[in-house]
């Protein structure tokens, strides 16, 4: 049958590319909003990561806080993070004295002036290893009042999109009270004639 | 006997080009209209902003006019939004302009802030807090995100 001379409509072909480019610029739009949604792995730490606080001792004297600490975990752990509690009515540690370390007595470093590494090597490595036990001293500042308790996170060094990060180990948080060494009588005497004088 | 039909029109070729050509403009204005109904999505570390609500870990505690927050997770809180709840009415917050000791550059991984709030409340009933995260805008910009309330914030009184 012929065509007829009348016939009207738009192109199948130029219908088609109409349809393809619309798909086009509604799939660029989805994606554009979507693609920031995808979820990628968190940077956690694994399960059975623990650090126990064996003694943590405060000399009023010298003002040094000396902490022992053990690696009873699964996993070995590059440093922690350290706050105390220096304000009875405070029940959560917040004042951070990482930066109170004694490095050379502590054969440890500070780490951007929040953490602690346990290893004196500029290298990231999870060196504090299943077992081992360790004793650190910090060197408190008067402003900073007397520590009554203390809380550390522990940290790792992981892999991460390629690159090497640390990791904050928050669900093994551990406390303690801090036991004080009060100074002798004689020494608190000889201090308040100090200050009076 | 034929009729002779004289007919006049565009070469087949350039009409087929400048459908095309309107076709793209169109599009191009539907998708730049159509972008401003959506909504502006902030990235942080790569990913959308409510995404990275989830990995925030923090612990905190009112006692005797003091607020303590620690952060205990991987990261960094810009600020809090605080809610208070008192006798009739409810108040909100922003703690990094509104309590000084509140850290410039906010709290991060394993910091501590602790501040007297007695000044914005001397009775609070109910407080609430949820952490405010900064993030990348579309346009490159930094814009802070308050994460959702019920899903992400804390009751510390």
């Amino acid at each position: 049958m012929k065509r007829g001379k009348n016939c009207k409509g738009l192109s199948v072909v130029v219908g088609y590319i109409l349809l393809v480019v619309f798909v086009i610029i509604i799939s660029a739009i989805v994606f554009q909003w979507l693609k920031t949604y995808i979820p990628a792995q968190s940077l956690e730490c694994p399960d059975g990561v623990s650090v126990i606080i064996n003694e943590a001792d405060f000399n009023e004297e010298s003002r040094t806080l000396s902490l022992t600490l053990t690696n009873n975990g699964r996993f070995n752990i590059s440093g922690y993070f350290i706050n105390i509690k220096n304000n009875p009515q405070q029940e959560i540690p917040t004042t951070n004295i990482a930066n109170s370390l004694n490095e050379e007595e502590s054969n440890a470093r500070i780490y951007r002036d929040s953490a602690v590494l346990f290893s004196s090597a500029p290298e990231f490595e999870n060196r504090f290893g299943q077992g081992e036990s360790t004793t650190h001293f910090f060197n408190i500042q008067n402003n900073i009042g007397t520590p009554l308790s203390l809380r550390i996170i522990p940290l790792r060094v992981q892999e991460y999109n390629e690159k090497i990060k640390i990791v904050s180990c928050g669900s093994a948080v551990s406390e303690k009270e801090i036991f004080i060494q009060e100074r002798e009588e004689g020494e608190e005497e000889n201090l308040r004639r100090r200050e009076e004088g | 006997m034929e009729k002779e039909i004289y007919k006049k029109g565009i070469s087949p070729v350039v009409a087929t080009v400048l459908l095309i050509a309107i076709v793209i403009i169109i599009g191009l204005i539907i998708f730049l209209w159509f972008r401003g109904f959506t909504q502006e999505s902030i990235t942080k570390f790569g990913k959308n902003v409510e995404i990275v609500c989830q990995d925030v870990g923090f612990e905190a505690d009112y006692s005797g006019g003091i607020l303590s927050v620690s952060n205990i997770g991987n990261v960094p809180i810009y600020s809090m939004k605080l809610k208070i709840s008192e006798q009739g009415r409810e108040r909100t917050f922003d703690v990094a302009q509104e309590i000084a000791e509140w850290p410039g550059s906010g709290l991060r991984a394993g910091s501590g802030f602790s501040g007297n709030i007695e000044e914005l409340s001397e009775e609070p009933i109910e407080i609430t807090l949820t952490p405010v995260l900064l993030g990348i805008s579309s346009d490159g910009g930094e814009k802070s995100y308050v994460c959702n309330e019920k899903q992400y914030g804390k009751e510390v009184l």
